[in-house]
């Protein structure tokens, strides 16, 4: 009866339900930690010119720690000192060499030939943004920010993580300003005290990935996949994203990896397949304190194909 | 040990098939020839080179053999995955929306925005798709379209190309 809950907790919900991030190899990504769940991340000081340093500190501060409020999980995030060397403003994993989970603001495009040279091979290779500190248009035009989490491609095991915000200037159009204050979306211009791209909107839901969450279907959730402008509520966890971490971090309980099959296939965390819906999330969290194995590292849970859920994909449904 | 790098991004919008195409350096309707992966200079992230064989031109004069630099990839034992970066596949058909990096390379537009895989149900005529999974998009407006037919995909971009 109990395998039966869980496929029903697991399986039961088609929409509106956390999604885990995977890697290439499908497999759900997820934080593995010496002790307890202590995860540190660290913010360049450069910070943005568009806000004061202290309250950009303070927003990305407080995008992290809103993950680890949440009572279901025993999360702790940790901010390391700020880094304020400009040679450590590096984006990816370095192997062999010292990893920190950095959030960093680029100020100057590599596409503008006075910070990278025309004949530059980064130009055609790649790369551009670590060796000139600039935002890479390899992303294309209009990308605010991005997020690099480095994994074991077997296990799904997280070993690094990166959120880089472009605050360079444009190709054509006006910067993406980026914000601080609380208050109403902009509508003007030159209007200010009013909110633009929101710093603590955008890292949450950015630290949401860097935790191994995909984007949900929940409108209500940090974690969907839309943001307007000006927009602030991506600041509060939905019952959906705290139904996902809570799921992948329990508290008292062992981490949710998918590293083993389960011999029913059924569940798991493969892209599009829907976790438990948020009314759930805190008896599917105490069920797997009920059941936690104190004898295994980490749960496992089968990744799975989900066809029905894929179709809709395919077909471009969205919210 | 086989690691996986994996990206998420936000976008700004709009991202409707007319802001594209403006935006856009190139757009064509094309197939990907072969693909290949390589640490970028000065390690740390891998990019993935897609080569494309043109079968139509919608915008800008890009060669018949297009190189489409996009971060991500595997080499080695390292894999790098971009969420939100347009994902090819060999042989795929596609018609991508392409800004210039260098004179024979180029980009994605708003990376998986930028992207519609081609292809049929079995008699049926050609829809062009657009998987915007991975990306958060600021401003792109309620009604923007992801699937097409390939024919009103092409007329509206040779539309805007126009105006």
């Amino acid at each position: 009866m109990r395998h039966v809950a869980w496929v029903l907790l697991f399986c039961a919900l088609p929409a509106q339900a956390y999604k885990r991030t995977t890697n290439s190899a499908g497999l759900c990504i997820w934080w593995r930690w010496p002790e307890a769940r202590s995860h540190t991340f660290q913010i360049d000081a450069q910070g943005t010119p568009d806000a004061p340093a202290a309250e950009t500190y303070d927003a990305i501060r407080k995008s992290f720690q809103t993950w680890a409020a949440v009572p279901c999980t025993d999360l702790v995030l940790t901010e390391e000192p700020l880094s304020t060397n400009p040679a450590d403003r590096l984006i990816g994993y370095f192997q062999p060499g010292t990893n920190h989970n950095l959030v960093l603001f680029r100020t100057r495009a590599c596409r503008d030939p006075a910070v990278v040279p025309a004949g530059d091979p980064c130009r055609t290779q790649g790369g551009c943004g670590n060796l000139y500190d600039c935002w890479d248009d390899a992303h294309g035009s209009g990308v605010i920010a991005t997020t690099t989490t480095t994994t074991n491609r077997l296990t799904g095991e997280i070993l690094d993580s990166d959120i880089e915000l472009n605050d360079s200037p444009p190709a054509a159009g006006t910067k993406f300003t980026f914000t601080t204050v609380n208050g109403l979306p902009c509508t003007t211009p030159g209007e200010t005290g009013c909110v633009r791209i929101d710093v603590q909107n955008t890292v949450t839901h950015e630290a949401g990935h860097s935790l191994g969450l995909d984007h949900t279907d929940d409108p209500r959730a940090t974690m969907y996949a839309s943001a307007p402008s000006g927009q602030t509520s991506k600041r509060i966890l939905g019952t959906d994203d705290i139904g996902g971490i809570c799921t992948i971090y329990p508290r008292g309980a062992q981490t949710v990896t998918c590293i083993q099959a389960t011999p029913s296939g059924g569940c798991g965390c493969s892209p599009g397949q829907s976790g438990p819906g948020s009314v759930l999330a805190t008896l599917a969290a105490l069920l797997q304190i009920a059941r936690r194995s104190r004898t295994r590292p980490q749960t496992a849970i089968s990744a799975s194909k989900n066809p029905a859920s894929k179709a809709l994909r395919v077909q471009g449904t969205r919210s | 040990m086989w690691l996986c790098l994996l990206l998420a991004a936000t976008v700004r919008g709009p991202a409707d098939v007319e802001s594209l195409a403006a935006s856009a350096d190139a757009v064509v309707h094309a197939r990907v020839e072969r693909r290949s992966s390589a640490w970028a200079p000065g390690g740390g992230q891998i990019f993935t080179t897609v080569v494309l064989r043109t079968i139509e031109t919608w915008k800008g004069t890009p060669a018949a053999e297009i190189a489409v630099l996009v971060p991500g990839g595997e080499v080695g034992e390292l894999s790098q995955t971009v969420q939100g970066v347009a994902q090819f596949g060999d042989g795929e058909e596609v018609v991508v929306f392409l800004h210039r990096r260098a004179p024979s390379v180029f980009g994605v537009e708003r990376l998986a925005l930028g992207k519609f895989a081609v292809g049929a149900p079995a008699g049926l005529a050609k829809r062009a798709l657009r998987d915007r999974r991975g990306l958060t998009c600021e401003g792109c407006k309620a009604d923007e379209a992801d699937d097409f037919s390939l024919d009103e995909l092409r007329a509206r971009v040779l539309g805007s190309a126009r105006r």
